[in-house]
């Protein structure tokens, strides 16, 4: 499975309010992209 | 509490993510206060990105079932969590929406993929590496 051109798009926010594409994280270097439930 | 339990036993690990060449990132559904908090308590060294939206969760089909918590899966994986020190917080995000372990290459392909069936589901860290 590849994921595609549209989620490597999909934009989350880094903690100081900017936006970064999901893909980014991957672009460089194999990602281990960890979603948690949530924070607590 | 899950969420603490995961992230503590793969943030232990990201010295070995790293010299398989990986990089550990955490996204969260929460805001970027909470996500701060977890930060700060957990000493949390990795990149951490929020989607409070949960565009990301969507696209990547994790799951959100609202009676997820009433699986008598979550109690057991509860009492390991608790076993294991970690504690329940103040739920910062979205309660009802699972997470998931994606180990994507620079390609983009999905090296390995783990969606929680329910709180408290999580791959085995031995399972993520290996797929490194």
């Amino acid at each position: 499975m590849k994921l595609g051109k549209d989620v490597a798009a999909l934009e989350v926010q880094d903690l100081d309010g900017g936006e970064r594409a999901l893909g980014e994280t991957w672009r460089e270097r194999t990602a281990v992209l960890v979603f948690l439930r949530h924070f607590g | 509490m899950f969420c603490r339990e995961q992230a503590v036993q793969l943030h232990r690990e990201r010295d070995a993510i790293r010299r398989k060449g990986a990089e550990l990132v955490f996204v969260g559904n929460g805001n970027r206060r909470f996500a701060r908090g977890f930060v700060e308590q957990f000493a949390i060294e990795a990149p951490v990105y929020v989607d409070p939206e949960l565009v990301a969760y969507r696209a990547l089909e994790f799951s959100r079932p609202v009676l997820g918590l009433l699986n008598p899966k979550v109690w057991v994986a509860g009492a390991r969590a608790l076993g294991g020190g970690a504690r329940q917080g103040t739920v910062q995000g979205d309660a009802f929406q699972l997470g998931g372990v994606l180990v994507v290459r620079k390609d983009g392909t999905v090296a390995y993929r783990f969606a929680s069936a329910t709180a408290g589901d999580h791959p085995p860290v031995d399972e993520v590496l290996a797929a490194l």
